[in-house]
Parts: structure tokens; C-alpha cells; sequence
């Protein structure tokens, strides 16, 4: 009788862990899982300069961020124009949100643009687009397009 | 723990990272690694936390000995981030059952700040005790002081201090255990402290009987709080079995048994043999042996079925968290594959507009080759052409009234002269030298008349002679124009011709990137169904041990059986 309660009360209770196994398989899996990754990231760049020579030839990278919001923002998706075409709408996650209102930037959208001067604009989604700013996207370099909004307008600069 | 991370990163002030960082810090917290890895990547000189945040990032996108790596350099040296970079080691090597690394990083770790001390301590405490040793689980759990892991580390410490009969400690453990864990886990705790009770009053033979009587009354009681609702309830109800017979209460211990035989088919055979314990203590053998013979039964069976399952395996949930993370890396594939058909299509209209464009070169070749035809002719044929070009359009446009207007001034003195010629005729017989002086004088008129329409031909010849010039200057000019843009063209048809090379590469590289992308979905689904097959061996092996388990368990019970049945026929109770 004692026998089968000792074993009860030595059964484990444990949170979070997985159930014991060989290691070996699990770095296998790792190792291959990373060359997959690998792979992946190798086939992204080439693609992304076959895509520089040929389709976008001439054309920038411009990567828009937010590092203060529009309280607006919040409930609302939040839209970027360049040259008054929208190239993104999305909604900021909460956990985003949390961010931003602890000071960090975010990225809302990545452009490719022809290299020169745009017209830009962010704001809620359906708003009218009045005060765009003109911002470079030179060629040569990716450029971060930072927003801040203040008192009923966006201050921007150029990184 | 990673959101905690962030915070201190964006309290950390003037050291804060740039805005490529930042941003990268937030996609590696909400979204996708790599776009992450891509962020983090552009900032020139990272920080620690940068580090720690592409370790995050890495460790998203599939770069998990990368990640790790990362994680281990920071967690080793003095500086901010070596906490949390600890507490990711930790926090996955744990939940993947690798207890002896978890303790080797936190073994080597220099760790400053931590953002959840409690999960590091728990996890370290845990790992000690699954590798056996008990002082430094001890020591670790001891440190957890607050938050979920609370109730689990007051139960593992409950447990070392019970293996090391420091008893009294274990209950109080368990007690502040049962207070600080949420309802169903508190009545998992319950349970242990019931049994607790159940040994301490059983096992130690210094307790005098009075003593142990209430010993059991209380583990009983402890059982008794489990409420008919838990899910732990048939386990209390064979605890409070348990302690009815030690109290000689065999009819209550049935009752109890019963009632977690129905509600708990999963582990019948225990309590049916139990039944059989306790129709053995009440002395009636006959019962005891057909009770034991049950619980053989039903503990085969239940060994047979889990053997039936460990044919056709699940994959076990520890394979499923890792066949998770292959899903963002298999999405980030598809979309390349969809960017790259977008990229085919952009390259199929780019051709599309370099086919126009040599279209058009070839007809202004055409063009250019007809007009330096007709140059050429024109060249040969200056004369020629100016034989039938009107005089009046060999002098500039504004003179051509006056020059038309002498001209008819010219027509009409000969009519006027010819007229007062026959005058002159019909004076002649009338006034002979009249009609002489009238005739010289016409003549004199006629002469300045011959002589100004000679100069005025003088004229056009040598106006026609600078025209004949200056067309032939013209159709050089022309022709050096027309070899400069033919030039211009073979350029353009040139850099034409280039582009379309280029194009032919890029759609080269295109298939070459589309042939990698089926490799390496192909790589992705051999590697999904190698971590299925793992999973569904492990659960094969748990499973096959589980049945194992149930047949040693049924051949207990058969010899309970054979014992029962010997005491029955010997006669005795």
C-alpha cells in the first residue's frame, strides 16, 4: 500500500517544461530548421536584387515609421500616401500601441519609390490628405521616413 | 518577459537605440522575425540590447542556434541584458525538457537585472531537482517569492523537504501552496498534502495510536476539501479511501473506491484493486480475488488499448511547439514565391516595353535609311530641282511683289514701245525725221530696257547660284544630322539590346530562385515530417511505456489474486 503512495507523492508537478527526451533529434531538428532559415534569407536577398536590377531599376527604398502617434491613430487604421496613391493602411496592434507610448518607433510600411522628392502623407485611414510633406528617397540607400504627431499636424524627417 | 525587455530598453534614456532599432525591437516583439532580423541588421554599431533583441528576432525566424549563441555571449558578461538574455536560455531549454543546459547556462551566466526572477528561479530550481540535485533545487526554489510559478515551486520544495523527513515543513510548504494557487491546482496540491498526511501517519511507527487516528482524520479532510466538481476528485476519493481503511471504516473505503471507479474510467484498475484491499482487510477473500481478478483485467485491457493507440501515434505536444516554429519560415517561402511571381510579371511587362521600344528603333531606322535616300537624290539633282522651282521663289518672299511688279512694268514698256513703233510707221511719210528721232529714242529705250532685264537675270542667276549653294550646304547639314541620329539610334538600339540581356539574365536567376524555392519547400517538408515521425515516436514511446506500466500492474494484481484465492481456500479470513 505505502509503495503506490510514495510514488504519489513523488509525482511531478511541473510548469512550462516539456516531457524529458533525447536531445539529439532536437538539435538536428535546430541545426536543419536554421539551414532552412538560411536558405530562405539567401533566396529573399537575390530575389530582392534581381527584382533592383530589373523591375525597380531607378526606383528607393523608403521605410515609413511612427515614433509618436495621433491619439486618433488608435482606433482608426492608419494610412500612408506617397504622391497621393495609398501604398498602405494597416491598424496598429495594442502591443504596438504599448510600444509607441513607451517611446519606441514602429514601422508601418515599406515603399519603393522612385529615387527623388515625394509627397507624403500618414493619417487615419479615410482622412483627408492636406499638409502631405515633401521627403528625399535618395537611390543609393534604404531611407526612414520618421513621423511624429504633434498639435493637428505630422512633423517628419528624414534618417 | 520579452515585453518586460522592452521596457527597459525604452527606459534606458539616452542610450536608446536609433529608429532602425527601435522599430526593429517592436517587429521582433509583435511580428515577423526576419523583417525584424532586416531592421536590426541596418544598425551600424548595435547595442546590447539591439543583441538581444535580434536574438528575439532570430529566434522567430528560425535561427535558433544563432539565437542562442547571441543570448549566451550576453548572458555571460557583465552589462545590461545579461539577465533577460539568461532568462530566454532558460526559459526555452526548460520547455523543451534540457535540464542539464538550462543549468550550465545559468551556471555561467553573469546575470544583472532580471525581468522575471521568479520564471529564472523556478525553471533553475526545477532543473536542479530533475537532475537530483536536491540542495540546489532547494536553494533556487526557495528564491521564487511571488507570481504563477509560486504554488508549483512550494510543492517541489514540499516534496525535497518530505524526501529529506522534514515533515512538519513539508505540510506548512504545501499549506502556503494550497493558498496561493489558483482552484483546480490547488486541489492538485490538496491531494499531495493529503498524502503527505496519509504517509506521515502510516509510515512513521513512533506516532501512538490516538496520534494516529487524527493524523489520518486530517489527511482525510484534506482530501475532503476537493470539491465533487474538481477535477481531481476520484483522486481524493481514493485518498479518503485510503485513510477509511486505515481507520477500519472497509465499507466507506468501498463506497469511496466505487465512486472513483465511475468517475475516473482512465484509472479504474487502481481503484478496483483497491476495492479488492479493502474486501481483503474486511476479510472476505472470495470478494477480494474476484476484485483483484477485475483490476487484471481492466489493467490489461487499458494495457492492450494504449498499445492499439501507440500503433497509430499522435504527434506529441512537445513535436507539435516544434513544428510551430517551421510555420513562420514556410510563410516567409510562400511570399517570396508570390514576390517572385511578381517580380516574372514585372520582368514580363518590362519585356513587353523593350519589344516596343526596338519597334519603334527599327521604323525610325527605316525612316532614317529613306530620308538619307531622298538626300542623296536631292544631292545628285540640286539643278534639276531648282529647273523646276518657280524664279519668283528664288528671291525672298518680301521682294516678290516688287520683283513681279518690274517685271510687269517691263512686259508693259515692250507693249508701249511696239505701239509707238507703229506710230513711228505711220509718221514716217508725214514727217520723215520725226518719225527718225522717235524710232532712235525707242531704240535707246528698248537697249536700257534689255540691258536692265540683263542685269535683273544677272541677278537671278547669281541669287539662283547661292541658293544652289546654300541648298547643298543644307543637304550636308542634313545628312551629318541624319548620320548623328542614326548614331543615336545604333545607341538606343544598343542599350536596347542590353537591357533585353539583362532581362534574360534576371529570368535566368528567376528560375534558378524558383527551382531553390521547391528545394527548400521540399527541405521544409522532409523536415516537418521527420518532427512528425519524432512525435509520433515519442508518444509511441510513453504510450508503450504507459502499457508497460499497466502490465506489471496487472501482474500485481494477478498475485493479489493467487493470494486471495490461497487464503480462501486455506480457510482463512
Amino acid at each position: 500500500m505505502r509503495r503506490f503512495w510514495t510514488l504519489a507523492v513523488a509525482a511531478v508537478l511541473l510548469l512550462g517544461a516539456g516531457a524529458a527526451r533525447a536531445a539529439d533529434p532536437v538539435d538536428d531538428y535546430d541545426a536543419r530548421l536554421e539551414e532552412i532559415a538560411r536558405e530562405v534569407e539567401a533566396i529573399r536577398k537575390d530575389l530582392e536584387a534581381v527584382a533592383r536590377e530589373v523591375a525597380w531599376a531607378g526606383m528607393a527604398q523608403a521605410f515609413v515609421f511612427v515614433e509618436r502617434p495621433d491619439p486618433a491613430w488608435k482606433d482608426r487604421p492608419v494610412e500612408v500616401r506617397v504622391d497621393g496613391a495609398r501604398v498602405a493602411v494597416r491598424r496598429l496592434l495594442p502591443e504596438e500601441w504599448e510600444l509607441l507610448e513607451k517611446g519606441l518607433a514602429v514601422e508601418v510600411a515599406r515603399v519603393w519609390v522612385a529615387a527623388g522628392e515625394h509627397e507624403v502623407w500618414i493619417g487615419a485611414a479615410g482622412g483627408e490628405p492636406d499638409g502631405a510633406a515633401r521627403l528625399e528617397a535618395p537611390a543609393a540607400r534604404p531611407s526612414a521616413w520618421v513621423a511624429a504627431a504633434g498639435e493637428g499636424e505630422v512633423e517628419w524627417r528624414v534618417e | 518577459m520579452t515585453l518586460a525587455a522592452a521596457v527597459l530598453l525604452a527606459s534606458a534614456g539616452p542610450a536608446r537605440a536609433g529608429v532602425w532599432g527601435e522599430a526593429g525591437v517592436v517587429r521582433a516583439l509583435t511580428g515577423d522575425g526576419a523583417d525584424a532580423v532586416d531592421l536590426l541588421a541596418r544598425v551600424p554599431q548595435p547595442t546590447r540590447a539591439e543583441r538581444y533583441f535580434r536574438a528575439v528576432a532570430l529566434d522567430r525566424a528560425g535561427f535558433r542556434p544563432a539565437a542562442f549563441g547571441l543570448w549566451a555571449e550576453l548572458s555571460v558578461s557583465d552589462g545590461a541584458f545579461s539577465g533577460p538574455a539568461l532568462e530566454e536560455l532558460v526559459k526555452r531549454e526548460f520547455g523543451r525538457a534540457r535540464y542539464d543546459r538550462v543549468i550550465a547556462s545559468y551556471e555561467a551566466a553573469r546575470p544583472g537585472r532580471l525581468t522575471d526572477p521568479a520564471g529564472l528561479w523556478y525553471r533553475v530550481g526545477q532543473s536542479y531537482r530533475m537532475l537530483g540535485r536536491q540542495q540546489e533545487a532547494a536553494e533556487a526554489l526557495a528564491r521564487v517569492d511571488g507570481g504563477t510559478f509560486l504554488p508549483y515551486a512550494l510543492h517541489t520544495l514540499a516534496q525535497i523537504r518530505f524526501e529529506q523527513d522534514r515533515h512538519a515543513e513539508a505540510l506548512d510548504l504545501l499549506a502556503e501552496a494550497i493558498e496561493a494557487a489558483p482552484p483546480p491546482l490547488a486541489d492538485r496540491i490538496r491531494l499531495t498534502r493529503g498524502r503527505v498526511l496519509y504517509q506521515v501517519a502510516t509510515g512513521l511507527s513512533d506516532l501512538t495510536p490516538q496520534a494516529r487516528r487524527r493524523a489520518l482524520a486530517t489527511a482525510r479532510a484534506q482530501f475532503d476539501r476537493v470539491g465533487p466538481d474538481s477535477p481531481w476528485y476520484p483522486e481524493a476519493l481514493e485518498g479518503m479511501g485510503w485513510c477509511d481503511l486505515e481507520l477500519g471504516a472497509a465499507a466507506a473505503a468501498l463506497a469511496a473506491f466505487g465512486l472513483a471507479a465511475e468517475r475516473d474510467p482512465g484509472r479504474e484498475p487502481l481503484y478496483l484493486w483497491a476495492e479488492g484491499r479493502a474486501y481483503e482487510a474486511a476479510g472476505v477473500p472470495a470478494e477480494a480475488a474476484r476484485w483483484y481478478g477485475r483490476a487484471r483485467d481492466r489493467a490489461r485491457a487499458a494495457a492492450a488499448a494504449l498499445e492499439a493507440r501507440a500503433d497509430r501515434p499522435e504527434v506529441a505536444a512537445v513535436w507539435r511547439r516544434e513544428l510551430d516554429r517551421i510555420r513562420p519560415v514556410a510563410r516567409r517561402l510562400d511570399t517570396l514565391d508570390a514576390r517572385l511571381e511578381a517580380v516574372s510579371a514585372a520582368l514580363v511587362a518590362r519585356e513587353g516595353a523593350l519589344a516596343r521600344r526596338a519597334g519603334r528603333v527599327d521604323r525610325a531606322e527605316a525612316g532614317l535609311a529613306a530620308l538619307g535616300a531622298e538626300l542623296g537624290r536631292m544631292s545628285e539633282g540640286v539643278g534639276a530641282y531648282l529647273d523646276t522651282v518657280p524664279l519668283d521663289v528664288l528671291v525672298p518672299r518680301q521682294t516678290r511683289p516688287r520683283v513681279s511688279a518690274l517685271s510687269a512694268r517691263h512686259r508693259g514698256l515692250d507693249r508701249e514701245a511696239d505701239r509707238l513703233y507703229g506710230a513711228a510707221e505711220a509718221l514716217e511719210a508725214a514727217s520723215p525725221g520725226a518719225a527718225q528721232g522717235l524710232r532712235d529714242r525707242l531704240l535707246a529705250v528698248r537697249q536700257r530696257l534689255a540691258r536692265a532685264r540683263a542685269a535683273f537675270l544677272e541677278g537671278l542667276r547669281q541669287r539662283v547660284s547661292a541658293r544652289q549653294k546654300e541648298l547643298a550646304a543644307r543637304i550636308a547639314q542634313e545628312r551629318e544630322g541624319l548620320a548623328t541620329v542614326a548614331s543615336s539610334v545604333e545607341g538606343v538600339r544598343e542599350a536596347l539590346e542590353e537591357a533585353a540581356a539583362r532581362v534574360g539574365r534576371a529570368r535566368q536567376a528567376l528560375r534558378g530562385l524558383r527551382g531553390r524555392i521547391e528545394v527548400v519547400r521540399g527541405k521544409i517538408e522532409a523536415l516537418r515530417a521527420e518532427a512528425q515521425a519524432q512525435g509520433r515516436r515519442a508518444t509511441r514511446e510513453r504510450l508503450v511505456a504507459e502499457a508497460s506500466r499497466w502490465r506489471r500492474r496487472a501482474d500485481l494484481y494477478a498475485l493479489d489474486e493467487t493470494q486471495a484465492l490461497h487464503l480462501l481456500r486455506e480457510g482463512r479470513p
